[in-house]
């Protein structure tokens, strides 16, 4: 079942006295599935921001529909179960960061022993057990982002979106967070996580969009988006042996005395390539599709789309 | 509603504003009893059963109990003008509007947590000066009543016109410039009936005319309010429900542009 359904989305500001249009989001189309986490990658104005904020009906589309766990964000019950970190998240700096859960939990219509039971879970589990009575103002950027993921678990969300959820979080911060998130996943719970770094993301996520310039790039898993289309490594004893490949099969990319590497037609020819090399008498040790990071991938999709140098686009 | 007026409880002394209030109340209550030699005076020249300065000192006490739950509706005006600007900055609007909350709902919910937290002390501050007037002058006066009424009800339409500010502009300086601009035109155009036989354009007459009925008209509302509390007669109500209505369209209309704003 999916919790977020977007269909056809667009969003275009008007800047200026002019009214310049700017087109943050082009036609995005994707679905995100319960106990999910997905990713959302792309440089800066890509539209990964305004895609949560109209999501959350923060922001008004301008074509197309959002859809969380069936209601439209106009509905205020599509966000009963869904909780927000924003990106550079300014809170209520008179609240306490206690304080803080307990008023998110009021405006969520929590009572008060769910919010206080709630409040007592979350706090150690951000790490902030000790600043609870601290006001906000005096909390580090990491402490901030700490207590800001704590609220937006505060409903026990079956949907979370965090924008940017470690930034400014330290490397022990972040792998707590991760656990945290590897945690709300188990629950079965879906998580929308739009970061910048992508080693991050690579490792948390089931699955990925790339958007570029408002545009939807790319969207699937992180194995199909790092997997590189019918190439594959082949470790095996070549030595000296002579291996050639048809033109129409594929061609060779490398070969050492123990690897080949080879981009193919077509994936299923890779048994030619193995049986070619058995007949002669080259033992096999592994073939494995050739991957790329998703850094890598990620750079391509954005370098490589017709949009990538188009018009102005914010976020 | 209940977490935003523990909010705003917060808020305001946080932000020390109760502290305004509590300073403003403490000189009434300095001046009241600084007037105190002056009844004592009275009461040791054997004057003070048949005082002639009795309804004087009723007509001071009411007119100074006016004037301070008039002066801490401006400081409550000043003091509020900044929150809604300051909730819907970008990182805190997102914050707020990502909760299960329509925009109707958060911005009245926010309204009426102000006028309850701020009014509520506003009332609390002229009770504890009435207490004194009685405890040292013996001053008792169930008119004063209506000047709490007053006062509320003026708190409100203001907030109506600072909050559409706020919301509109997203600044605190607009929506103090709001309140300044709104007083300072509807004093104004109280003067409308002079205007229309000083100018011998009947069409600035007219609109001299409907821009008095719109605007709200707090001197006149104040007016109505010390009419009552000294026990006179209100001729006409026109002053209060105009205002009373200024407030609702703007508040109706405040409602139509916060729901249609991207944050």
């Amino acid at each position: 079942m999916d919790v977020i359904d977007i269909q056809e989305l667009t969003k275009v500001y008007q800047s200026g006295f002019k009214k310049r249009n700017i087109v943050a989001l082009n036609d995005v189309t994707f679905s995100i599935g319960q106990g999910e986490i997905f990713g959302l990658l792309g440089p800066n104005g890509a539209g990964k921001t305004t895609f949560m904020k109209v999501a959350l009906g923060i922001v008004k589309a301008t074509s197309g529909s959002v859809a969380i766990t069936g209601r439209k964000p106009s509905d205020p019950r599509s966000r009963n179960s869904v909780g927000y970190l924003p990106e550079n998240h300014r809170f209520p700096v008179h609240l306490t960061g206690l304080g803080l859960l307990e008023f998110t939990g009021r405006l969520y219509g929590m009572n008060e022993s769910e919010i206080n039971t709630r409040a007592k879970q979350l706090l150690p589990m951000v790490g902030m057990e000790k600043w609870g009575d601290t006001r906000i103002r005096r909390y580090s950027k990491g402490m901030q982002q700490r207590i800001g993921l704590a609220q937006a678990m505060m409903p026990d969300p079956d949907v979370l979106m965090l924008d940017e959820p470690t930034d400014g979080v330290d490397p022990v911060g972040k792998i707590e967070i991760r656990k945290i998130l590897e945690r709300v996943r188990s629950d079965g719970n879906s998580i929308v996580l739009n970061s910048h770094l992508l080693a991050e993301i690579e490792g948390l996520v089931d699955r990925v969009a790339i958007l570029s310039r408002g545009r939807l790039v790319k969207v699937g898993s992180v194995d199909e988006l790092t997997s590189r289309k019918s190439q594959y490594k082949i470790n095996a004893d070549i030595g000296d042996s002579l291996v050639e490949i048809p033109e129409d099969i594929g061609k060779i990319l490398s070969m050492t005395s123990n690897e080949l590497m080879v981009e193919l037609t077509e994936d299923e020819t890779i048994n030619y390539v193995i049986d070619d090399l058995r007949m002669k008498k080259i033992s096999i040790k592994s073939v494995v599709p050739i991957k790329i990071t998703l850094e890598q991938s990620f750079i391509e999709a954005v370098t490589q789309h017709p949009d990538s140098d188009g018009g102005e686009v914010s976020s | 509603m209940r977490g935003m007026i523990h909010d705003c409880v917060i808020e305001m002394i946080n932000r020390k504003a109760i502290w305004m209030f509590a300073v403003v109340t403490l000189i009434a209550i300095l001046i009241i009893l600084g007037t105190n030699s002056f009844n004592i005076q009275l009461q040791v020249e054997g004057q003070s059963d048949a005082n002639p300065f009795s309804g004087m000192i009723d007509k001071v006490a009411t007119n100074g109990i006016s004037a301070q739950l008039g002066f801490m509706m401006f400081l409550a005006v000043l003091a509020t003008a900044g929150l809604i600007p300051n909730m819907l900055v970008r990182g805190r609007a997102e914050y707020y509007l990502s909760k299960p909350i329509s925009r109707t709902g958060l911005y009245l919910g926010k309204l009426i947590s102000i006028w309850l937290v701020y009014g509520a002390t506003i009332v609390v501050c002229g009770l504890i000066t009435l207490l004194v007037l009685y405890l040292v002058h013996g001053y008792v006066n169930a008119g004063v009543v209506y000047l709490f009424v007053q006062s509320l009800l003026s708190f409100l339409i203001w907030l109506s016109v600072t909050i559409f500010a706020g919301i509109t502009f997203g600044s605190t300086t607009f929506a103090m410039m709001s309140a300044f601009l709104v007083f300072i035109l509807q004093m104004i155009f109280i003067y409308h009936d002079v205007f229309r036989e000083i100018v011998g354009s009947g069409l600035i007459a007219f609109v001299g005319d409907t821009l008095y009925y719109i605007f709200p008209k707090m001197g006149e509302m104040s007016d109505i309010g010390d009419n009552l509390a000294m026990g006179q007669v209100v001729g006409d109500w026109m002053p209060v429900w105009s205002s009373v209505l200024f407030a609702v369209c703007l508040i109706w209309a405040t409602i139509i542009i916060f729901n249609r704003k991207n944050y």
